[in-house]
């Protein structure tokens, strides 16, 4: 856990976080690129509760991993991992997907982004430039509906709601590590960060299709998803807008 | 007939009663979720022992078909009875992940912790013997 700890520029202290649920095919190929392409972060897997070798082939690789003994889905899985950051102080932590879609080589613009904005969350988003995997035709019409309503609720610009390429700075990781939504997180995190009062940055980042596995998404599920999200957000925006303090943080 | 089927009723919503009562003696039921049960149950015996109330009460509300209050009620209460166990159920979800959660990041803990240790027992020994050296 306290082994390859490199230090980035200003010596922040940056973790990787690597959700995975059964990529035994792609999560050693994952690890290896971060370790390439972005040496200054810490790489923490969270074992989603795999039935297969990932948690080996994870520890083997040199990330330090998380072990869930039972499923949570990716919201439950990615919240342990701000957990982690925040319990042990880290400055900035990323989201990259286990299965190969997000590039590490890219983590230095989201952190660049973030330095210069001053964003408490950079989104990587696929649909600014338009470039590399883009999505099937239907889920880029779901994409398009949730982004529309995300734009409306916020008033900020956003393309690609679902994108789970996200950098996230101390404040919004304190955020996250107290509550964040269990299952399809990302659409409502967006609109959770701006009830309070955080800010968010999309920048244009070039996606691959996955490595391995298979999508975790039937489209039945989409559908379900789509109604569960819709309400989750409507429901969010009735809340009162609440200044975020880190009262818990010293 | 009447009476008898009166009876029966009364029978049926008495030892449903007693059915909790012995759940919750026998730590089956927490009491929380039992007292909605009891009050459902009592209210069963309070009609079946006076019908008459029902009547009553459907009169007042000009309800002509007594029974149709009946079937209401009844539906009302399990409605709510099922909205209390999905609240029931929505937080033990939270719990569950939160509890998971706590448990893997305890678990990396200790491995880093066990680590550390097994380091420092090594070093002790080699420094051991480079004194015994």
């Amino acid at each position: 856990m306290f082994h390859h700890r490199h230090h980035h520029l200003n010596h922040d202290k940056i973790l990787a976080i690597v959700p995975a649920y059964n990529e035994e095919e792609g999560i050693e190929q994952v690890i290896a690129s971060l370790q390439k392409y972005a040496p200054y972060a810490d790489i923490l897997v969270v074992n989603d509760g795999s039935t297969d070798d990932t948690r080996l082939l994870a520890e083997n690789a040199g990330a330090a991993v998380l072990h869930l003994c039972s499923n949570l889905g990716i919201g439950g899985a990615v919240q342990t991992g701000y957990r982690y950051a925040a319990e042990y102080g880290y400055d900035y932590a990323v989201q990259i997907d286990g299965d190969g879609q997000h590039d590490p080589a890219d983590l230095a613009k989201l952190l660049c982004c973030m330095r210069k904005t001053g964003a408490d969350m950079v989104v990587g988003s696929r649909f600014i430039e338009k470039e590399g995997f883009q999505s099937t035709f239907a889920r880029k019409l779901g994409i398009d509906l949730l982004g529309g309503l995300v734009t409306r609720l916020t008033g900020k610009r956003i393309t690609d709601p679902t994108s789970g390429y996200r950098l996230c700075n101390r404040r919004a990781i304190a955020l996250f590590a107290q509550q964040y939504p269990t299952d399809y997180p990302e659409v409502e995190a967006l609109v959770m960060l701006d009830n309070c009062q955080l800010s968010f940055q999309e920048i244009p980042v070039v996606m691959k299709e996955r490595q391995g596995g298979v999508s975790s998404i039937s489209p039945l599920q989409s559908i379900y998803y789509m109604c569960k999200v819709i309400l989750a957000i409507l429901m969010m925006k009735t809340r009162k807008k609440k200044m975020w303090e880190m009262s818990h943080e010293t | 007939m009447k009476p008898d089927i009166y009876l029966f009723s009364f029978i049926i919503s008495l030892s449903f009663a007693a059915t909790i009562l012995y759940l919750i003696r026998n730590q089956k039921l927490k009491e929380q979720y039992a007292l909605l049960w009891l009050t459902l149950s009592v209210m069963m015996m309070v009609l079946t022992l006076f019908p008459s109330i029902l009547d009553d009460v459907a009169r007042r509300i000009r309800i002509e078909y007594a029974p149709s209050l009946l079937y209401l009620l009844s539906v009302v209460g399990i409605l709510f009875i099922l909205l209390h166990l999905t609240m029931a159920v929505s937080s033990l979800a939270q719990r569950n992940v939160e509890l998971i959660q706590t448990l893997a990041l305890h678990e990396c803990k200790i491995h880093a912790l066990m680590k550390q240790n097994g380091q420092s027992e090594k070093e002790e020994g080699t420094e051991g013997q480079r004194a015994n050296d």
